[in-house]
């Protein structure tokens, strides 16, 4: 056996010992179960029996027939023995022998398949020892504080009970060490040991609360009480949100320690998520989503610098935007290591948890459920940008004080004007006329682009259960439109589940679950927010005849190309369509009473098809063309600009096609073991091994030609004619993406629990994968965890703190790894393709080796305090944590000399403290009217405590957070400070001269050699990049908040309800919107709008005391220019761009905003029998009513992560009206 | 009993697909073991190809001048940006005059080339593949190394005069590795490029394959060792390697006969290129703007000869609206089938003919260049000369001439005596009179390139060149 067992390893010799070892205590194991249970299994043989004043004779002959145990007793001993009654459901034998047993001196003794009943002389002694006995005497009251009378109050084993009075009270004689268990219909049953107490208060909670004392790991459900680690459950009810569609946005404000990042109102944009600060300086910081223990695959491969960056909008979606709100029964957030470390070393940062709902036991349910909600478009209210009269005002004085364009201006708004006036096409008089029609022209981008947008969803469930089967089935379709014009998203899903006991033993779980969504967008060259935000409102969208009005945007081959934003958006536009299918069968098998098997397969399929195109009359084409729609060519020369290099695209738009497969599948076998010894002991033990492929194909290609309006047909491109036509499609080659990954899972976890009052665990993961050009030796890297509990309340010493209900002590450690992709010892070349003109094939270098590089660490510490006091009107937990990330990789630059220009190494350490902190107040609570607050928060301090490379940076890498810097968070940015404006009203920055002062010089006489004020001299040292940088750069902030969370207070009148969420987020800094253009400021294009903060600008020598705006101008302002060219250290480019980036810009984005406010219904039974429904609720829902912020802000959204330039357009206001009605 | 043996069944059968699961299994990527792995390598990151290599070095010369043409619909453009700093020799070239860095690639780039060549010749002998392949693959590492050391040590090393000057440095390394390089003196750098040519030509003839323009071959190996025995002044072994090469390969295109109008002079077809290399595009040359370069009046005069045919096949007079003559010597490689620049045979002779000529040889001299110009003329055009100062004056001329555009003007020029140099910028398309004068002096440091900003920020211990701030001289 053992033999044929080694051949089962097929593994290569060099693989770790740890890893064989684990295998071989995974089989060892099972066969020692194996050979357990087998004996057992008699002994354990479960018997139903009811009977009534039976002899114990009768019922031993009752237990022949139904079990294989053979009885072996003397008559005499048993006679005359009665039981009043014996009634048991599927109870051990042994069981069920011990309480007929019990006021008898027989006891038995169990040898395989033999009872042998003896006589026990001792026992009758032992039996007359009253004199322990003593009252015990309590009250049993409902979670609301409400007496309950009738409960049945049994002393356990010794089948004595009483029931309580109408007060609830009960007295009880009762001996140490016994157990009672109180029962009430609809209540949770609840065991007690009697220890010294002389009084009780049991509170029993309602049934269907039960999952809420259970935390969802996706490989376990632990009780709370035996909880070590930190885990955050919320459940459906608190997630609700009217006008949301992804579950991730709903998450804001709901956890302590995670926060949501990057909200827009776009339209199916996939926010990002955060728990507990950021743990990887290089590697993804998103968490790992997992939906009823499988883990999601995000649709599309990102790389990690596109999902770390703040200013990236993902509008793809994440992992969990296929998944319907409405069927989510509960979320768990599980944060320390000992909550992670089961998921190996893709959970560094944070699971987040999801589990379906699943059918109730009762009668079938049919749900069906509605909301329209409305959502408010942006508006120019407090953006402060120019009205039309004062941005003509900016160009007449550009006029009048003789600035020059550096590029002849587009003939447009008031130079338009001027163009026409200086060419004696319009008279003067007519040119005051039209001035005036600009000023009053006011044009509302907003209102041309956006709209008061309707969104409707709509959702069914069937659902019920019987003690055989549950089921639930859901679909729903949401029409969900952008306030944006452009911009909807259409998604159906749908999710049938059916659990069933196929024996007693076995129960199996088939789920199928569906969606496909449609999303609209405008073309990424266009951003609506920005265009609106900064197109200036004297221009007209259309002609006065009701035709689009266009003007110049820019130069064209001999002629200017023309844009009107209405064209381009007809024109040219985006669609991302994802399909989702995913299959998940899981069966529980008890081998034994104390030994489950549990499998699970699952298997998922998405297809993300993103298509943007453009035709032949958009400007992006007129671009590509060169000329505008609807010019004729000149004449064909093949020398000609036109044709030799200009003409991109002469025909036609363009069609960019990027579809991404992804093929998914676990398979999962666990082992667990759970047993009581000696009722004070519990050993739980589960061991398991995982596979799981992830699979990406994906194909991009871009078709040129693309005539949507024909027909979607391709015009064919003569590439002799149009070489630069030729060029560009081969700059753009097709791209193939194919990767997959496979990873192969051995885990454990082990809990031992003392009497409920100290429980120890264990977990251990270790993953391997097939990860190309791995160490061996790197292939398999254990992540564990040790964490404990003590059960303060639990202790003897605090049985007479009645109103302390519950107090525990949790504490973790755990290590987890993580080893970047880029880790091999061997060169990897990606094979290319064949050069067309040499016919060789060509290879490209993939990664040079980099044997050095070792796994990143993160050591985790987390100690917590829960506490429930006065009935659980007070209850809530503290979490400290502190995170330790070692070795962390950072991408460093190295000498182009080495011949790369990049290596990773691992030089970073990470520091992530803080705390977590949720408390629920229940000052109120009766059946009528109930009030409850509850509020969380976390702060996070993040600092990097050795980065290895903070000489390769440049000032940019400074000014946008990117630089990793040792005493800072990541994602700390730095500003230029501020001098304020000079006397011609130009910008000046304290702290940029590139020397220091070194020492006195004198002269040879040594007398001090003076400057021309008599001041004496010094030398001047050249500063390194890092002291100038040290110099003139001042900290501005980090760009995430240190402090986030939320807090709701609802009140319930009997069938009414209301309930307000705010959200709140301190510490976090950003840069204002641009003022200039970074690249060098010009005068503002006529087009262009302008921060109405100009009208204050430098204006005349003196201003420049009261203000920091400065003079219209037209110089550029190159700081090689003011500076000299000789500099070693490049500070910037030019001092606009350093206006912008200066501290003056910075401002604070702490806010607090009332998210989300509902009114909610219960309509009253009475009524819904009359409408032959069970229930019936609807709720009217405003989400982001108001946000109190900085005014320093000038209504930029503090949460729109944008720095400096203008990004998605920020959430708005919406309003629900929501109805559920149940049949 | 039973379902315990299935478990264990179930259990082992899991276990056994464990390792093809692990399998690494992307269909893109390759841990190179063959030679034919390499050699792909080579052939996609080492050969440059699909980038222009050392193309600045052409707006330093006497042989490119600033133009203006007219002012477009939507106002002034201006093709000179990017290489201004080069073409007015100021302190940091890569600044251009307004905002902006045009970075200089070409010491990355080429030390890149020779990491890779330094990795493949490293794992060369040990990889699977036939003793011919190997060498192959060693002797196009070889001569692919030497030409990227033999280019750096020109854009960034001063001018070679007895090999003791400030050189590049020597990068022996097979990996990724941080570490930070001291500058080789020019005698150093050349003694490496010398024995890789030595060993790629005693390769190349050992394998006898058939050779294409493609890759590295016998030919045009040979031909870089004469030039670079020519950059060091080694006469003797100039002449032997260009005799060694034209006893294999003396053809010369015929232009009279030969040429075809409209063609590029460098493309596929034509016999006398050896080897091709880098990529052709130059905005900075292209004329539909206002402000751009183009070809100074001095090579137009040396192209003017009655008779040359090389002024037709070299430019191209343009006839769309822009209407004016413009650089048509080479082009993408989709046009001609070949890569922007070439080795070509016509170097040989030329090489030749300038170590005759300063071994006061006059006959050798000046049968190499009338040979040559035999075949760049509707007639004749033989030239003659009486002392060996007036051969070698003929040698350079018609160096410049024959070799104009292909990247050798600006190191001639710093080989033979880096004269002084003016050069025209234009300021007002409106008036073409005026412009600013930049001058580059005798022996002026700026006939060295700085170290690229990416290598100086890191490379902060590296010696560098000191150019001096250059501002123009009003004219």
């Amino acid at each position: 056996m053992k033999k044929k067992l080694v051949c089962g390893y097929p593994f290569r010799k060099n693989h770790s010992k740890w890893l064989m070892t684990m295998r071989l205590c995974l089989f060892f194991m099972l066969g020692l179960m194996f050979q357990v249970s087998a004996e057992v299994t008699a002994q354990n043989a479960l018997v139903s029996v009811n009977m009534k004043d039976a002899s114990l004779v009768e019922l031993l002959i009752e237990f022949q027939k139904k079990t294989d145990l053979v009885y072996f007793y003397s008559v005499e001993d048993v006679e005359g023995i009665t039981l009043s009654e014996v009634c048991f459901e599927n109870t051990p034998v042994k069981d069920v022998l011990s309480y007929a047993l019990i006021d008898t001196e027989l006891y038995y003794e169990m040898k395989h398949n033999t009872v042998v009943l003896k006589k026990n002389k001792k026992l009758k002694i032992f039996k007359e020892q009253k004199k322990d006995e003593f009252l015990l005497k309590g009250i049993v009251t409902d979670n609301t504080g409400e007496p309950l009378p009738g409960v049945s109050v049994f002393i356990m084993n010794k089948f004595k009970g009483v029931a309580t009075d109408i007060n609830g009270k009960f007295e009880i004689k009762v001996k140490k060490g016994y157990k009672l268990l109180f029962t009430f219909v609809g209540m949770k049953g609840q065991t007690i040991v009697v220890k010294n107490q002389k009084t009780l208060k049991i509170v029993l909670k309602e049934n269907k609360e039960t999952l809420n004392d259970v935390v969802i790991t996706g490989y376990q459900v632990i009780d709370k009480r035996e909880l070590s680690s930190s885990v955050v459950t919320v459940n459906a009810e608190k997630l609700k949100e009217g006008g949301t569609v992804n579950v991730a946005n709903m998450l804001q404000g709901k956890i302590s320690g995670l926060s949501v990042l990057n909200e827009t109102s776009t339209v199916g944009a996939a926010p990002k998520i955060r728990i507990r600060g950021i743990s990887s300086i290089s590697g993804n910081r998103e968490p790992l989503w997992v939906v009823d223990g499988v883990i999601l695959e995000a649709p599309v491969p990102l790389s990690s610098e596109e999902l770390n960056s703040l200013d990236n909008v993902n509008l793809i979606g994440n992992a969990i935007s296929s998944i319907n709100p409405e069927d989510i029964d509960r979320i768990d957030v599980l944060k320390d290591a000992s909550a992670t470390a089961i998921y190996g070393v893709r959970a560094a940062n944070g699971v987040i948890v999801i589990t379906t709902k699943r059918g109730e036991i009762g009668d079938p349910k049919v749900k069906y459920s509605t909301s329209v909600t409305l959502s408010e478009r942006p508006e120019y209210s407090q953006l402060n940008r120019m009205d039309s009269k004062e941005r003509v005002e900016v160009s007449k004085e550009i006029q009048e004080r003789g600035l020059a364009f550096r590029n002849n201006p587009a003939s447009v708004a008031y130079e338009g004007l001027l163009y026409d006036y200086n060419a004696k096409r319009i008279t003067y008089s007519e040119f005051l006329l039209k001035t005036k029609q600009l000023e009053e022209q006011n044009t509302d981008w907003f209102d041309e682009l956006y709209r008061t947008s309707l969104s409707q969803k709509h959702g069914i469930t069937f659902s019920g259960a019987d003690k055989k089967v549950n089921y639930y089935f859901s679909g729903k379709y949401t029409d969900n439109n952008g306030t944006f014009k452009d911009n909807s998203l259409k998604q159906y899903n749908a999710l049938a589940k059916v659990g069933m006991n196929l024996t007693k033993k076995l129960y199996v779980n088939v789920q199928l679950s569906a969606s496909n969504s449609d999303k609209e967008y405008q073309h990424s060259s266009i951003n609506p927010y920005a265009y609106a935000y900064n197109t200036s409102r004297a221009i007209a969208s259309h002609n006065p005849d009701g035709s689009l009005s266009f003007y110049n945007q820019s130069q064209g081959a001999g002629i200017p190309l023309v844009f009107n934003i209405h064209n381009e958006l007809e024109h040219s536009g985006k669609t991302i369509g994802r399909q989702y299918m995913s299959f998940n069968t899981s069966a529980n098998y008890k081998l034994t009473k104390d030994i489950k098997i549990d499998g699970l397969f699952s298997y998922s399929k998405s297809t993300t098809k993103q298509e943007e195109w453009f035709d032949d009359k958009s400007y992006a084409a007129s671009k590509l063309r060169m000329k505008p729609y609807g010019v004729e060519f000149p004449t064909y020369d093949e020398n000609a600009p036109f044709y030799k290099t200009q003409c991109e695209l002469p025909y036609g738009g363009l069609l960019t096609n990027n579809n991404t497969d992804n093929t998914s599948w676990t398979a999962r076998g666990t082992v667990s073991y759970n047993k009581d010894f000696y009722d004070i002991h519990n050993v739980n033990i589960v061991v398991g091994s995982e596979m799981r492929s992830n699979h990406y194909e994906g194909l991009s290609t871009r078709e040129y030609g693309y005539l949507p309006e024909r027909g979607q047909n391709f015009s064919n491109i003569d590439l002799i004619k149009y070489p630069a036509h030729r060029q560009l499609i081969q700059s753009y080659p097709n791209s193939v993406t194919n990767n997959k990954t496979n990873i192969v899972s051995f885990f454990g976890i082990f809990t031992y629990a003392y009497d409920k009052r100290y429980i120890a665990n264990f977990n251990v993961r270790a993953d391997g994968s097939n990860r190309f050009g791995q160490d061996d030796s790197n292939k398999f890297l254990p992540v564990w965890s040790v964490s404990g509990r003590w059960n303060v309340s639990q202790e003897h010493f605090l049985e007479d703190f009645s109103w302390l209900n519950d107090l525990s002590i949790r504490a973790s450690y755990g290590v987890q790894g993580n080893i970047s992709s880029d880790q091999t010892p061997s060169l990897i070349v990606n094979l290319g393709s064949m050069d067309p003109n040499s016919g060789y094939y060509k290879s490209t270098l993939n990664k040079l080796p980099n044997p050095y590089l070792r796994w990143e660490k993160t050591k985790s510490y987390n100690s917590a305090m829960d506490f429930s006091i006065l009935n659980g009107r007070i209850s809530g937990s503290v979490d400290l944590y502190y995170k330790k990330g070692e070795d962390m990789i950072i991408s460093k630059s190295v000498s182009p000399t080495t011949g790369s220009s990049n290596m990773d190494i691992n030089a970073g350490n990470l520091e992530n403290k803080g705390f977590d902190l949720t408390l629920n107040l229940v000052p109120i609570r009766t059946k009528d009217f109930s009030l409850n607050i509850s509020m969380n928060g976390g702060k996070n301090i993040n600092k990097v405590t050795k980065s290895g490379v903070t000489t390769d940076y440049n000032y940019s890498d400074y000014i946008d957070g990117s630089a990793v810097l040792p005493g800072y968070a990541i994602n700390s940015f730095f500003s230029y400070k501020f001098g304020g404006l000079d006397e011609n009203g130009l910008p000046t920055f304290k702290d940029i001269e590139e020397f220091k002062l070194g020492d006195q010089i004198f002269s040879e006489d040594g007398t001090p050699v003076l400057d021309e004020d008599g001041k004496p001299t010094y030398e001047k040292i050249a500063l390194t990049k890092q002291e100038m940088y040290d110099k003139m750069f001042t900290y501005s902030g980090n760009r995430m908040a240190d402090i986030v969370g939320g807090f709701s207070l609802s009140a319930r009148y009997k069938g009414w309800s209301i309930s307000g969420l705010f959200s709140y987020s301190l510490g976090a800094k950003m840069r204002l919107n641009d003022l200039y253009s970074n690249s060098g400021q010009y005068l503002p294009r006529p087009q262009q709008n302008m921060d109405d903060i100009f009208v204050n600008r430098w204006r005349k020598p003196g201003d420049e005391n009261f203000t920091n705006i400065p003079v219209l101008t037209n110089n550029p302002m190159p700081v090689k220019d003011i500076l000299g060219s000789n500099r070693d250290v490049e500070i910037a480019k030019n001092y606009w761009a350093m206006y912008n980036q200066s501290d003056l810009r910075v401002v604070s984005t702490d806010y607090l905003k009332l998210r989300n406010l509902t009114l909610k219904h219960y309509v009253s039974g009475d009524i819904c029998k009359k409408m032959h429904v069970s229930a019936i609720d609807f709720r009217f829902e405003i989400t982001n009513l108001f946000t109190i912020k900085d005014s320093a802000l000038r209504g930029q959204d503090p949460q729109q992560m944008s720095f400096g330039g203008t990004g998605a357009t920020p959430p708005t206001s919406t309003y629900t009206f929501g109805l559920n009605v149940t049949f | 009993m039973k379902k315990y043996i299935y478990i264990i069944l179930v259990s082992i059968i899991t276990f056994s697909c464990t390792e093809d699961f692990l399998e690494e299994s992307d269909r893109d990527k390759v841990i190179p073991k063959t030679v034919e792995d390499y050699s792909q390598l080579l052939y996609g990151e080492a050969y440059i190809n699909d980038n222009s290599i050392a193309s600045v070095v052409r707006y330093m010369t006497d042989d490119v001048t600033s133009k203006t043409g007219k002012k477009g619909w939507f106002g002034v453009t201006d093709k000179r940006e990017s290489v201004a700093g080069y073409y007015n020799w100021q302190a940091e070239p890569e600044y251009n005059y307004s905002v902006g860095i045009a970075e200089d690639k070409n010491w990355g780039d080429l030390y890149h080339s020779i990491l890779i060549c330094n990795i493949v010749l490293d794992v060369a002998d040990a990889s699977d593949g036939s003793e011919a392949e190997k060498s192959q693959l060693k002797a196009e590492a070889y001569f692919v190394r030497a030409f990227d050391y033999f280019l750096l040590v020109n854009l960034f090393g001063e001018p070679y005069v007895n090999g003791a000057e400030m050189g590049v440095p020597i990068n022996d390394l097979i990996g990724m590795e941080d570490v930070r390089f001291t500058r080789s003196t020019t005698g150093e750098v050349y003694t490496r490029i010398k024995s890789d040519l030595d060993k790629a030509i005693e390769l190349f003839g050992k394998v006898n394959s058939k050779p294409t323009i493609f890759k590295g071959n016998l030919k045009a190996s040979l031909l870089l060792a004469s030039r670079v025995a020519l950059y060091t002044k080694d006469w003797k072994s100039t002449i032997e390697y260009a005799d060694d090469l034209l006893k294999i390969s003396p053809t010369l295109k015929n232009l009279d006969k030969d040429y075809v109008n409209n063609e590029p002079f460098i493309n596929r077809k034509n016999p006398e290129i050896l080897y091709t290399y880098g990529y052709y595009y130059d905005g900075a040359f292209s004329q539909s703007a206002t402000y751009f370069f183009t070809y100074s009046d001095e090579i137009d005069q040396l192209l003017s000869t009655d008779g040359d045919i090389r002024s037709r096949a070299f430019f191209k007079i343009v006839t769309g609206y822009y209407g004016s003559t413009s650089l048509a010597k080479s082009d993408v490689a989709d046009e001609t089938g070949a890569y922007g620049y070439a080795f070509r045979t016509a170097e040989a002779y030329l090489n030749r003919a300038e170590a005759y000529a300063e071994m006061k040889n006059i006959s050798g001299c000046i049968n190499d260049l009338n040979y040559l110009r035999a075949n760049r003329f509707s007639k004749s055009a033989d030239v003659s000369a009486t002392t060996p100062e007036e051969a070698l004056e003929l040698a350079r001329i018609e160096r410049r001439t024959e070799l104009c555009f292909e990247g050798h003007r600006w190191f001639d020029l710093r080989r033979q005596g880096c004269p002084r140099i003016e050069h025209k910028f234009m300021i007002d398309y409106k008036n073409v009179g005026m412009h600013e004068v930049y001058v580059l002096n005798e022996n002026d440091a700026a006939y060295t390139l700085p170290l690229p900003l990416a290598v100086s920020e890191i490379e902060t211990t590296m010696k560098n060149i000191k150019r001096p701030v250059r501002n123009h001289i009003n004219k």
